[in-house]
């Protein structure tokens, strides 16, 4: 029974297993760069990108009598791109809000940047209003089940997520020196602006695709859990090397564990499931880690 | 300017957001070798005056950079916390290689001491240690020196070998300077010292 549903899901749980590691790194190097709201703002922002390129999708008629989208390339790259493109508008206008409307160390600007959060939520929550016939996916596209993601956008999402995972592993001290001027320093390292580009674009890509594939849920639990739950429990006394290893553990862990539970229960979803065996496993690393220093 | 590695004339440094001069108008050269003092009252343009130095904006007046100047500056930090874990050595491993003046600086600091866990002053050491070397933060050796506070949260022995290592990297080099803002007495350093005053009397002062 398990071996079958293993069979029947196997490219959505490799495209998990893929893309939460690579998704804890990029929260990692977020919360470095004091981003963390920001990723918060852009996360939903990709949802509401999704959403509304699911809407534009059936305005112009492209879905089956079922009202779920067809599972077609061009559709899938249309509302990745408009995905995309929205949460790159929504992130440049966090960055506005937090840099040009308020002034910098202003204690308004955190709720400044989540009252724009709470304006997409309600868009998001709009788009639902008015695209009943949507309802079904936009509501498992915010909690993410096994069913939610097709076989195209889960290879789609086990590519990108071991690209991204690839990258941000081998620049992992780059990265960190970068975040370390910025936030330490106050300025940035020589070279580090196509490397913050490009962090940045690859952040962005992989959310978008990964709220579209598996839901907004266990994006931002992959982005915020393992790297909390790491430093709350473990504090901060290992090296830059070893917490790579222990955020890369925690996701892959808490996602396999989490699916595991899933698929053995008839009731109990995916994402949730995830996101709590991410936090789970992240404190018992972190309380071993923790131990040992 | 033939030994000054910066000249400063008629200048005034201004305020970021209203463009009016914070300063007096004044004069300064940087010769090869020397350090520079900036002293001043509160608010009156001291760490603007790095800003402006850096960035080549807000300012008026003449400013004059010797060819392949390389300006590394030390920002006024108040014990940055880091939100990753991290390790001296972790940042130590990103200078190419640590000069002399900068082993000098680090003395008897541990290795395996968490960045968060350490105190501002030993913060501090590894900073400017990073600043004496050729590391990521920078793409060229500095031949001069920007440094806004630097003395902030030293105990007298660490700013004796604050000044120390200042001396021998200058020495380290034929066209190298500093200017550094501090409002610890540090004339020990041996250097010249620059008094910024107000383009406008302050409140207490009307």
């Amino acid at each position: 029974m398990i071996w079958e549903s293993i069979q029947l899901y196997k490219w959505t749980i490799l495209s998990a297993l893929a893309i939460a590691p690579a998704l804890a790194l990029v929260g990692a190097q977020s919360l470095a760069r004091g981003w963390s709201l920001r990723a918060l703002v852009v996360g939903q922002g990709t949802s509401f990108g999704t959403y509304f390129g699911l809407l534009l999708v059936g305005w112009l008629g492209w879905v089956h009598d079922s009202g779920q989208p067809a599972e077609d390339f061009k559709q899938f790259i249309f509302i990745l791109t408009i995905s995309v493109l929205v949460a790159a508008l929504i992130g440049l206008i966090t960055i506005w809000i937090e840099n040009r409307l308020l002034r910098p160390g202003d204690p308004s600007r955190p709720q400044a940047v989540m009252a724009f959060f709470t304006l997409l939520l309600a868009a998001s929550a709009l788009i639902v209003a008015v695209s009943p016939h949507l309802e079904s996916h936009l509501a498992s596209a915010f909690t993410g089940d096994l069913s939610t993601a097709s076989d195209l956008e889960s290879r789609l999402t086990l590519g990108l997520g071991l690209g991204v995972l690839g990258w941000v592993w081998l620049r992992w001290q780059r990265l960190s020196q970068a975040a370390f001027a910025r936030v330490v320093l106050l300025k940035d390292g020589p070279g580090s602006e196509p490397l913050e580009i490009t962090f940045s674009l690859l952040a962005l890509v992989a959310m978008a695709l990964t709220v579209h594939a598996l839901g907004v849920l266990f994006v931002f639990g992959s982005l915020f859990v393992p790297s909390s739950v790491l430093t709350l429990v473990g504090g901060k006394s290992q090296s830059l090397a070893a917490f790579r290893w222990q955020l890369v553990t925690t996701a892959v862990l808490g996602a396999a564990i989490g699916f595991g539970v899933s698929l053995i229960s008839t009731t109990l979803p995916t994402a949730p499931m995830i996101v709590f065996f991410q936090a789970l496993v992240g404190a018992t690393v972190g309380y071993a880690s923790s131990r040992r220093s | 300017m033939d030994s000054a590695l910066l000249e400063l004339r008629d200048f005034q440094v201004l305020d970021q957001g209203t463009k009016r001069p914070l300063t007096k108008p004044f004069s300064l050269s940087v010769q090869t070798g020397t350090i520079h003092l900036v002293r001043g009252p509160n608010g009156v343009g001291k760490s603007s005056l790095i800003r402006a130095l850096t960035s080549e904006s807000f300012y008026q007046g003449g400013l004059l950079k010797a060819p392949n100047l390389n300006i590394a500056t030390h920002p006024q930090i108040s014990a940055p916390m880091f939100a990753l874990p991290l390790r001296l050595s972790d940042i130590l491993s990103w200078a190419d290689e640590l000069s002399d003046s900068a082993r000098s600086l680090l003395g008897d600091l541990i290795p395996d001491r968490p960045w968060d866990s350490c105190s501002g002053g030993e913060r501090q050491r590894v900073l400017l240690a990073m600043l004496f070397s050729k590391s990521f933060f920078l793409s060229k050796s500095p031949t001069l020196l920007l440094l806004d506070e630097p003395m902030n949260h030293l105990d007298e022995i660490s700013q004796a070998e604050v000044i120390s290592a200042i001396r021998e990297w200058i020495k380290g080099g034929s066209n190298r300077g500093a200017i550094i803002v501090s409002h610890e007495d540090i004339s020990t350093l041996k250097c010249e010292i620059l008094t910024l005053q107000a383009a406008t009397p302050s409140l207490g002062r009307r």
